[in-house]
C-alpha cells in the first residue's frame, strides 16, 4: 500500500462529500473515481461471469488506501446506468463485482451493495427496528405497514401520513411514493411534530442544522445517536433526521448518507475537511 | 418410531376420541401417487424411514443437495407434519367433547375412512381452521363455544368433515343427510381434486379435477381458489372465468415443468408431487388486454401460505407471457415453500416474524417476512441448482430461452453475492431456537465460492 490516501468511488457529480474532496484536495492524497471511468473497462459476459470488470493494474492501485468511502448508492443519470440496461446486466451485477476494488482499502466509509442490502440504504421502519434493538433509548414513530391489499392500522396514530418505506425525506408530503406502493403494502407513519433538528456526523463530530429554528440539543443525546448509527447502518458519514417534540422528547425519524440536507451548514466543510485529514494521518 | 400403532403418541386425547389408524384406504381415495402418499397408504411399513433424523435444520441441506437420504426425509417431514396435524384434530375434538356441535364433527370424521381422514388433515382447509380456532380461543382465554365466531369456526369444520364425507358416500352409492340438504349444486373435497356435482336427475357425480404428474389437482373453480384474500397477491386479485383453451393451456405448461423437473432433478420434483396436493390457477386478465397493455405492472404472480398447507397459487399462468421456464421456477419455488412451512410445523419455526418489520430480499428487493426469507435462501439455492441443469439441457431448443434461464440464473446467484452474512439481513431481536445462521451462511458461502467472487 502506498502512501495515505483517500479515495471517493461516486456516481453522482453533486456528492457533497466528493465537493469537500475537491475543496480540499492537495498532493493528490485524494483520489476521486466517478463510476463511469469503470465504464471502459467493463464488459457483460455469458453466465455465470454475467459482468467482467478488469481494470488495468494502475487504476486498480487507486483503490489501495487507508480509506476507501464508496458513494455508489445509486446510478441515476449516468452512462453506466444506460450501458448495464442495454447489456440487461442488474445493476446489482455492479455493485457485486466493483465491491473487490472498493475492499481494497484498509478502511470502508459505508456498507456496499444496493438498495436494501447496504445497511446505508435501509426502509425507514428497518432502520427503526435496527436502532431500537442497538439502543432502545431512542424513541422512533408510530407506525403502520400493512400486508399486502390489506388496510394499515391508522388508528394507532394522531396524523397518519402515507410514506415510502425508501424515502427519508419528504415529510410534510411524501415526493417519491410509486403507485404501487400507495396501494400495496402501504406503509403509513405517524407525522412528524416539533422543531426537525439534522444532526451530520462524520466519524466521531457531530454538527447541527435547523432547517425550521434552532434550538438548544443535548449533544451528548446526539453523540449517542451518531455513534449508534455509525455501526448499525455502517456509514462514517451520515445525517439523521430527528423532531424535538414539546415535551423535549426527541424523536429519530430517518437515516441518510447522502449528506444533502447537512451541507447548507456553515460547519460542514470543516467538519468533512477534518474527517478526512484524519483519515490521511 | 413411527409405525401405525404408535400414531396416537403426542396427542393423548386425541388418540382416545379419533380413529386409531391413518393406514389403509388411501389408493380408493384419490392418493394413487408414489412417495408421501404411497407411504401413507403403507404406514405399516414406516418404520426403516423412522431412522432419519429432522430435528436438526441442517437435515435440509440433504433435500436441497438431492441426497439419497433426501427421499426420506421429505416423506418423514410430510408424515410428521400429518401427526402433528391428527393432533390439532385431536385437541379441538377433546376441548369441546361436551359440546353438541364438537361431537357431531367427532361422530361424522370417525365414519371416515383412515385414508379420507388424511385427506382431511391434509387438505389446505383444516390447517386454517385449526390456526382460526387457537386464535379465537387465545382471545377468549378458552374454547367457548357459545361465542358466535368460536362457533362459525366450528361449523366450517364441521362443513369440512361432512364434505370429505358426503364424498365418501358418493362412492359408496349413497347420499349424506348433508348432501340431501345442500341446496348447491356442487360441493368440494377440502384436497381440492374431487367434486361432487348433482345431475339433472338429482343423483351426484364425482368429477376429478385435472391433475399433473397424476396427484396434483389444478384447482380454477373451488370456493378456496374463487375467495378474496387481502393479503395474498394472487387471490386479492379479479377473478376472471377461464375459457376450457385457457385451462387446457395452463394443465399442459404446469405438466410440462413438472416433467422437465422429473427428468433434471428427480428428488425436486418428487418433493413437488409429495409437498403439493393442489395448484390454484387465478386468472385476472385476459390475453388481448395483456398484449396491449404496458409492460410496468407485471400480472404474474404465485405464492405459498403456511396456513394453508399443500396448497399453492398461480396468477394468470394462461398468458403467453407465462412460459414453461417461468412454471418450472415457480412450481419448485412454491413448493419447496411447503416443504419447509412443513418441517417448521413439525420442529417449530425458524424464526420469528413480525409483520411491521420486514428484511429486504436481496433476490426481489422486496419487504418479506423473516420466515419467508428463510425460505428464499433454500429456494434460490435450489433453483439455482435446478437451472443450472436446465440450461445445458436438451429442453432447451431455443435461444431467447436459453437467455431467460441464464437470465434467473443471474438473479438467483447475485442474492448470494452480496458482502456481509446473508442471516444479517434477518430483523430478529434474539438468535432463534435452530441453527440458521450456519444453514443460510452454509448455502451463501457455497454459492460464493462457486462463483469466484
Amino acid at each position: 500500500m502506498s502512501a495515505s490516501q483517500v479515495l471517493i468511488c461516486y456516481s453522482d457529480h453533486n456528492d457533497p462529500l466528493v465537493r469537500i474532496a475537491r475543496e480540499c484536495e492537495r498532493d493528490g492524497s485524494f483520489h476521486l473515481v466517478h463510476v463511469d471511468e469503470i465504464l471502459p473497462y467493463a464488459q457483460p459476459v455469458e453466465w455465470p461471469e454475467v459482468l467482467r470488470i478488469a481494470l488495468p493494474e494502475k487504476f486498480a492501485q487507486r483503490f489501495d488506501t487507508t480509506l476507501t468511502i464508496n458513494r455508489l448508492f445509486n446510478f441515476a443519470n449516468t452512462e453506466t446506468s444506460s450501458k448495464l440496461l442495454e447489456w440487461g446486466v442488474n445493476e446489482r451485477w455492479l455493485h457485486i463485482k466493483v465491491s473487490k476494488y472498493l475492499l481494497r482499502g484498509r478502511q470502508l466509509a459505508h456498507d456496499l451493495g444496493q438498495r436494501g442490502v447496504s445497511r446505508c440504504l435501509l426502509p425507514l421502519n428497518t432502520q427503526w427496528f435496527l436502532l431500537n434493538r442497538e439502543d432502545a433509548s431512542f424513541p422512533t414513530p408510530m407506525f403502520s405497514f400493512a400486508m399486502g391489499y390489506e388496510a394499515p392500522q391508522l388508528e394507532i396514530m394522531a396524523h397518519p401520513m402515507q410514506k415510502s418505506v425508501w424515502s427519508f425525506f419528504d415529510w410534510k408530503e411524501e415526493q417519491t411514493i410509486t403507485p404501487l406502493e400507495t396501494r400495496r403494502h402501504r406503509f403509513f407513519v405517524d407525522s412528524p411534530t416539533g422543531i426537525p433538528v439534522i444532526a451530520f456526523y462524520f466519524g466521531s463530530d457531530v454538527e447541527y442544522v435547523f432547517p425550521k429554528q434552532s434550538t438548544t440539543v443535548d449533544r451528548n443525546m446526539y453523540e449517542r445517536l451518531a455513534h449508534a448509527a455509525r455501526k448499525i447502518f455502517r456509514s462514517e458519514a451520515g445525517e439523521l433526521l430527528t423532531y424535538m417534540e414539546d415535551d423535549g422528547t426527541v424523536r429519530f425519524y430517518g437515516f441518510s448518507p447522502f449528506l444533502y440536507s447537512s451541507r447548507i451548514s456553515d460547519r460542514f466543510m470543516e467538519l468533512g475537511h477534518g474527517w478526512l485529514d484524519r483519515a490521511l494521518h | 418410531m413411527c409405525s401405525a400403532a404408535s400414531l396416537g403418541c403426542g396427542a393423548a386425547d386425541f388418540s382416545r376420541v379419533a380413529a386409531p389408524s391413518l393406514g389403509a384406504g388411501l389408493e380408493k381415495s384419490g392418493f394413487s401417487a408414489s412417495g408421501y402418499a404411497a407411504m401413507v397408504a403403507a404406514s405399516e411399513q414406516l418404520t426403516a424411514e423412522a431412522s432419519v433424523v429432522i430435528n436438526n435444520i441442517g437435515c435440509l441441506l440433504d433435500v436441497a443437495d438431492e441426497l439419497s437420504t433426501g427421499n426420506d426425509i421429505i416423506e418423514r417431514v410430510l408424515w410428521d407434519r400429518m401427526l402433528v396435524f391428527r393432533g390439532n384434530m385431536g385437541q379441538l375434538l377433546a376441548h369441546g367433547k361436551h359440546a353438541p356441535l364438537v361431537q357431531a364433527i367427532h361422530t361424522i370424521y370417525c365414519k371416515l375412512a383412515p385414508g379420507r381422514q388424511a385427506r382431511v388433515l391434509i387438505g389446505a382447509e383444516f390447517y386454517e381452521c385449526y390456526e382460526k380456532i387457537a386464535k379465537e380461543c387465545h382471545r377468549l382465554g378458552g374454547l367457548k363455544l357459545e361465542e358466535p365466531n368460536t362457533a362459525q369456526l366450528y361449523s366450517m369444520l364441521l362443513d369440512l368433515v361432512q364434505r370429505e364425507y358426503a364424498i365418501q358416500c358418493v362412492t359408496e352409492g349413497r347420499e349424506s343427510f348433508y348432501m340431501k340438504n345442500e341446496r348447491s349444486r356442487e360441493l368440494w373435497s377440502p384436497v381440492g381434486d374431487i367434486r361432487a356435482v348433482r345431475d339433472i336427475d338429482g343423483s351426484w357425480d364425482l368429477q376429478a379435477a385435472p391433475t399433473i404428474g397424476n396427484v396434483i389437482a389444478v384447482d380454477f373453480d373451488s370456493p378456496l381458489a374463487r375467495n378474496y384474500e387481502p393479503r395474498s397477491g394472487v387471490l386479492s386479485q379479479k377473478l376472471l372465468e377461464c375459457t376450457a383453451e385457457e385451462r387446457a393451456l395452463v394443465v399442459a405448461k404446469l405438466q410440462q415443468a413438472l416433467d422437465i423437473i422429473d427428468d433434471l432433478k428427480p428428488l425436486y420434483g418428487a418433493l413437488i408431487r409429495n409437498c403439493v396436493r393442489r395448484v390454484i390457477v387465478r386468472k385476472s386478465v385476459e390475453e388481448a388486454d395483456y398484449r396491449s397493455s404496458d409492460t410496468s405492472t407485471s400480472p404474474f404472480g404465485s405464492e405459498h401460505a403456511p396456513r394453508q398447507p399443500g396448497s399453492i397459487r398461480f396468477l394468470n399462468p394462461h398468458l403467453s407471457g407465462c412460459n414453461v421456464v417461468n412454471c418450472v421456477e415457480r412450481l419448485l419455488h412454491e413448493s419447496t415453500h411447503n416443504l419447509l412451512a412443513a418441517w417448521e410445523t413439525v420442529n417449530g419455526t425458524f424464526v420469528v416474524n413480525d409483520d411491521q418489520y420486514r428484511p429486504v430480499s436481496p433476490w426481489s428487493g422486496n419487504l418479506i417476512p423473516n420466515s419467508s426469507f428463510v425460505h428464499a435462501t433454500f429456494i434460490y439455492y435450489m433453483c439455482r441448482r435446478l437451472f443450472q441443469d436446465f440450461l445445458t439441457s436438451s429442453h432447451v431448443k431455443r435461444a431467447d430461452t436459453k437467455r431467460l434461464i441464464a437470465d434467473r440464473l443471474s438473479n438467483f446467484t447475485a442474492g448470494f453475492l452480496i458482502n456481509h452474512s446473508i442471516y444479517d439481513q434477518l430483523l430478529l431481536h434474539a438468535d432463534p431456537k435452530h441453527d440458521v445462521r450456519k444453514v443460510l451462511e452454509e448455502l451463501q458461502d457455497r454459492v460464493k465460492k462457486q462463483s469466484d467472487i
